[in-house]
């Protein structure tokens, strides 16, 4: 089990201190497959940086199965970290990194990487440099999996894997997780990828952990609102449900709201509406909607 | 098997129970018959084995499955009756959607033929069609 308590990480900058990361706590258990969203430079390279040890925290600590993970061996050699930019040896060879790894992984399954090498079509003697992006990732991934850690941590791990990879990553990671119970952590982008993969997720932004909880309930209580009446009236009427992303054309509007959807139409109903339609919203609205409350829109 | 939309705003693990209800009906798993495993689904369907688990805990819960530690898990034998209990409960429903109609102005002979037509189709290709 990974325990991320009250952990904040600040960095030093020309103008002034930036805090990456503000006072984040997140429990993530054994065994599941872990999602973090973001915006650009919300912390989550940050924090991955922080649970592969790479980083000490200012404040608070993370734990792998109450060890400390800064500075501690016992718990970094069950945490692999598979980086955006990943660390190569300039000329060097699949085989090679593989022997690398075998030197700081005592887990490190010969057998698997043999067989893994085969299954994703990979040449072992081919120079890392010389690979394309996608092929490099795959070969990365096995990689990682090879060294059998407890837990994995991927940042942006499908980008430039094409469908079918993508595919056979993903069941690799699922078979991993469901034999040996280890923990996955994915960075990304993609909320659709995110919904697809993960069973547990968390958002974070500006530091800030705006949302952590089960994928499949992240969506509850969120409500998107099509809104029509012949009477002129404008946003100040839905003031009192806090809309978000608010936008209206005539006599008809659209807004986001938080809230069940059967007390909602109670009320929405009393102010007389032509048309009235309240549908569940799907995870990137959400996430649109949590940054609007904070405060961050890209105007266009 | 069963089909999983990833693009549905219907959550996997809501699809994939009722994919499971389904096929307990239509006999693919009759009750008595060991389920797929979690691996099966994950790997075949492409979707997070934590996900499968739940849906199966779920199921387990309306009592439509009965796992056994280490040899999997099975259909039970009151899951079809179970079903039909629940599938009764939303005769009222239908009712309300008949007023309604009616109601419309919709005539009673068209409504009835639709039923008529319906159960035909279902008596003929007795696949249980698609909700």
């Amino acid at each position: 089990m990974i325990r991320i308590e009250h952990v904040t990480k600040a960095f030093e900058t020309y103008k002034q201190p930036i805090t990456a990361l503000d006072d984040v706590s997140i429990t993530i258990p054994d065994g599941s497959i872990f999602g973090l969203v973001g915006s650009n430079g919300a912390g989550k390279s940050t924090l991955f940086r922080l649970l592969a040890g790479v980083y000490k925290p200012d404040k608070g600590e993370l734990f792998l199965d109450d060890e400390k993970i800064f500075n501690n061996p016992r718990a970094k050699e069950h945490i692999l970290f598979i980086p955006d930019d990943f660390y190569y040896l300039s000329n060097g060879s699949l085989d090679k990194m593989a022997k690398l790894y075998r030197s700081f992984y005592k887990s490190f399954d010969t057998d698997r990487y043999e067989d893994l090498k085969k299954k994703l079509d990979l040449d072992g003697k081919a120079s890392l440099s010389s690979l394309s992006k996608g092929t490099r990732r795959r070969a990365i991934i096995a990689l990682g999996l090879c060294a059998m850690p407890k837990v994995l941590l991927l940042d942006e791990t499908f980008d430039g894997l094409d469908p079918m990879m993508r595919g056979a990553v993903r069941n690799l990671l699922y078979a991993d997780v469901l034999e040996r119970r280890s923990t996955i952590l994915i960075a990304t982008h993609s909320i659709r990828e995110l919904e697809d993969t993960c069973d547990r997720m968390a958002m974070i932004h500006k530091g800030k952990v705006l949302l952590d909880s089960e994928t499949d309930g992240a969506t509850e209580g969120y409500v998107k609102i099509q809104f029509a009446r012949s009477a002129p009236y404008d946003s100040t009427l839905f003031e009192d449900l806090s809309p978000l992303r608010f936008t209206q054309s005539g006599s008809v509007c659209t807004f986001m709201a938080k809230g069940d959807k059967t007390d909602l139409e109670v009320r929405l109903s009393s102010l007389d509406p032509m048309l009235l339609e309240i549908v569940p919203m799907n995870l990137e609205e959400v996430f649109l909607c949590k940054m609007e409350e904070l405060g961050y829109t890209a105007a266009l | 098997m069963v089909l999983i939309d990833k693009l549905s705003p219907k959550p996997v693990y809501e699809q994939l129970i009722d994919g499971i209800e389904k096929n307990i009906l239509l006999g693919i798993y009759p009750p008595g018959s060991l389920l797929p495993s979690v691996r099966e689904f994950s790997h075949i369907l492409g979707i997070n084995p934590n996900t499968v688990q739940k849906s199966i805990s779920e199921l387990a819960a309306r009592g439509l499955v009965i796992s056994s530690p280490g040899n999997g898990c099975f259909v039970s034998e009151n899951a079809v009756a179970l079903l039909k209990e629940r599938a009764r409960k939303r005769l009222p429903a239908l009712e309300g959607t008949v007023r309604e109609l009616l109601l419309s102005g919709i005539e009673a002979e068209e409504l009835e033929q639709l039923v008529r037509k319906t159960i035909k189709n279902f008596n003929e290709d007795s696949n249980g069609g698609t909700v």
